[in-house]
């Protein structure tokens, strides 16, 4: 025992020391990590396709076909580089020069544009994950619509190897789809959403990432995010004002959000949208103003069925991004509920151009799309069991109140918003994702509003809840798709660029974008 | 003095010359795609075959994990409870021991495997299986632990090592009367049994995941779920 009061303070200071040493060096580095040092490829902010050829039936994708820009922000929310020609700027200069080639490609101008947010224990360097996961998604976005474009006919080890080697599986022996890629451009958003490398210390960061996470987005993030979605959509020429049928204006915009990330992109976007389809809604024809007020809340009608083609004057009823996904979003549903009552209470819907219709069904030509897509993993334990735990201590110091009426019913307190994320309360979500037979793959009726897509040879379907139940008991018809996906796509909260998640997300971008052959015809909200 | 200014012209044009191509335009200085990180968490998730560089990556992050250190804080609290073994007593200093041995256990284990590892070029991952029955999902968790698939399927020496350094590595700080070689391949026994239920994971890991998620997830609040259901 003297032995033991003689030895622990020793101890413990050398512990100590160890600790302060372990933390010196193993602290992320409070920098910009893209300012372009010269010679130094891992730290450009803007990269192009490695081949400049058009992929077509002569040139097959080479596993570097996408464009990518990093716009990094410090802790406070402000862009860390500030100078005139800053990494914005670059991402422009990135849009402009991908949308050339869609012209020089004969594909006028159109390009697609996705625009990540990463979330906690990531950032913009090479060092972490989601850099890597994020350039492996934006291939498989080419590679998915390549192999749609150009199916295999052959099982051969050949055919099925190499770059896109389980797109080729994917689409062999099926009905070529019309058109060639279109260049994909990424946008990675960093942050500073990894402050330790010492594990397990870094698991104590989650308080301190979610202030942060708070924090960033601000009037700077705003600006970022719609100039981006400005530029995307803009026409190539800056002089031509021909919206609807300029080069480059069909192009489509699509945001991504994971984790905190996901938080940072509602924060930052959701009153913008709003601001946006206020204007939207002042430009809605009368028909469909005097249709929405006599229609009761809980009859949904298809607002999209019988659209007809924009013209130039409609262009304010054109949103800034075809859809915001957030991928097992750590952000309290308290975030989401106030968009919901909002696009609920005004009946605001959003129509996007139907990929599956013939060209001869113009009954059909447009489908309800979300605006906003919520999707979380059902195995990620994160938001569905630690978040409530993670905000339990600063539940306690806020004051909640009861709803009364609720809306939806099952959830009349707020506090129940506020301990746990949207995707993760099920009167909330609107969609569910289910496996599909391949009968059901083959036979797509007309006008169905079921989305199917395949993964690895596994079929899924999104399905509209209210479509397989009485209508009354899916309290969510908005275009805030809300729904959970099986642990079979993305295992857990922080593991999402798996090899299925990537082609899950390369058939929403592709089920998503605005699909040149249907000429006229451009997203739009409606009542 | 002379070479002093002529250094300091040199430092100062090296400077110069440094800005002007930080400031050069992206079109002006594009290199080719960076190679990926060897270490980072989506290239040890995704790559199909681990080199050196990540088999030591993999190691690293073992021995200082959040799982392994709140497992060995779990499984020392279960061996206080049960008193385990009695020799070393009750209390902060009774816990430690606990706590230290299956910790050093683990690094043991964990150093055995990437020792060897290294020696016969085996991948420490242990990868799901295709199939899709229980029971034959179930026998591959079984089997799994004891077969290395990549570079090539064949016995897992690496892991039969770990499982060894681990059980004898004990021998030196257990009471006597647990010291024997026997209570050593006991423990190593019980260290392939960690291969075992860690294979078992592994292989159910979504359907356990979704099941979580199914107990955990948000529920309606029962006295509302009533209501709703008596106004219909």
């Amino acid at each position: 025992m003297h032995n033991m009061t003689r030895f622990r303070p020793r101890i413990l200071f050398k512990l100590a020391i160890a600790l302060w040493v372990l933390s010196l060096v193993s602290c992320v580095p409070f920098r910009q990590f893209r300012d372009n040092k010269p010679g130094d490829a891992r730290r450009q902010d803007t990269f192009v396709p490695q081949s400049s050829f058009c992929l077509n039936n002569e040139h097959k994708p080479t596993g570097h076909d996408y464009y990518l820009g990093f716009i990094e922000f410090d802790d406070m929310g402000e862009l860390w580089d500030q100078k005139k020609d800053n990494q914005l700027e670059h991402v422009k200069q990135l849009i402009d020069k991908a949308k050339q080639k869609s012209l020089d490609c004969g594909q006028d101008g159109r390009i697609q544009t996705v625009t990540f947010i990463h979330g906690w224990k990531n950032n913009a360097s090479d060092d972490t994950g989601n850099v890597w996961g994020f350039r492996q998604a934006l291939e498989e976005g080419i590679c998915d619509r390549y192999y749609r474009a150009h199916p295999t006919s052959s099982t051969l080890p050949e055919q099925t190897s190499g770059p896109c080697a389980s797109a080729k599986k994917e689409f062999q022996n099926q009905r070529p789809a019309k058109e060639d890629p279109i260049p994909l451009v990424g946008i990675f958003i960093g942050w500073r959403g990894n402050v330790t490398n010492v594990p397990v210390i870094k698991e104590f960061t989650f308080w301190d990432r979610r202030d942060a996470a708070i924090r960033i987005p601000g009037p700077s993030l705003t600006a970022v995010l719609h100039d981006i979605m400005d530029r995307t959509k803009a026409c190539l020429d800056p002089k031509d004002t021909n919206y609807e049928t300029c080069p480059g204006s069909n192009s489509s915009a699509l945001v991504v959000g994971h984790s905190f990330g996901g938080m940072v992109m509602e924060r930052a976007l959701a009153q913008a949208m709003v601001e946006r389809i206020l204007d939207a809604e002042q430009s809605m024809p009368k028909q469909a103003m005097e249709a929405a007020s006599g229609r009761p809340q809980h009859v949904h009608v298809d607002p999209c069925e019988n659209g007809s083609a924009l013209s130039d004057s409609d262009h304010h009823l054109r949103p800034p991004a075809d859809l915001i996904i957030f991928v097992n979003s750590a952000a309290p549903a308290t975030e989401s509920r106030q968009t919901l009552t909002f696009l609920k209470d005004r009946q605001i819907y959003f129509c996007g151009v139907n990929p599956t219709a013939l060209e001869s069904d113009l009954k059909h030509r447009y489908r309800e799309q979300p605006l906003f897509l919520s999707i979380t993993s059902k195995g990620d334990t994160a938001t569905n069991f630690a978040m409530p735990i993670g905000q339990y201590p600063s539940y306690i110091t806020k004051s909640f109140r009861k709803y009364d009426p609720p809306e939806p019913l099952e959830i009349p307190k707020q506090s129940t918003y506020y301990m746990h994320s949207t995707a993760n309360l099920a009167p909330l979500q609107s969609h569910s994702i289910t496996g599909c037979s391949d009968e059901d793959l083959k036979n797509v009726p007309p006008g169905t509003h079921d989305i199917r897509i395949t993964i690895n040879g596994k079929h899924y379907c999104i399905i509209r809840k209210w479509d397989h139940k009485n209508e009354k008991d899916v309290w969510n018809t908005t275009p805030y798709w809300i729904m959970q996906m099986p642990a079979d796509i993305v295992p857990d909260h922080g593991t999402i660029f798996t090899n299925e998640f990537q082609k899950l997300l390369a058939q929403l971008l592709y089920q998503f974008d605005n699909h040149a052959q249907k000429a006229g015809l451009k997203p739009h909200f409606t009542k | 003095m002379q070479t002093f200014v002529r250094l300091m012209i040199m430092f100062t044009l090296a400077v110069a010359a440094a800005d002007s191509r930080a400031q050069a335009k992206p079109e002006d200085q594009l290199l080719p795609e960076p190679p990926p990180p060897d270490c980072n968490n989506y290239i040890m998730q995704n790559r199909p075959v681990f080199n050196a560089k990540q088999r030591a990556c993999h190691y690293f992050s073992n021995i200082i994990s959040p799982s392994g250190t709140f497992g060995s804080l779990f499984f020392a609290g279960i061996a206080q409870w049960r008193d385990d073994p009695p020799e070393w007593g009750q209390g902060m200093h009774g816990f430690g021991r606990r706590f230290g041995t299956r910790y050093a256990q683990g690094i043991a284990k964990s150093t055995g495997e990437f020792v060897f590892g290294e020696v016969f070029r085996e991948d420490p991952r242990m990868l799901p299986s295709t199939k899709a029955g229980f029971w034959g999902r179930s026998l591959h968790a079984l089997v799994n632990p004891l077969v290395v698939e990549v570079p090539k399927k064949r016995f897992a020496v690496s892991r039969l090592a770990g499982a060894l350094s681990s059980g004898f590595a004990g021998r030196a700080w257990y009471p006597d009367r647990l010291n024997s070689i026997g209570q050593a391949f006991a423990r190593s026994g019980s260290a392939m049994g960690g291969y075992v239920g860690s294979s078992f994971f592994t292989e159910f890991r979504p359907d356990f995941l979704n099941l979580v998620g199914r107990i955990f997830g948000a529920k309606p609040d029962p006295k509302t779920k009533t209501k709703i259901q008596t106004e219909k």
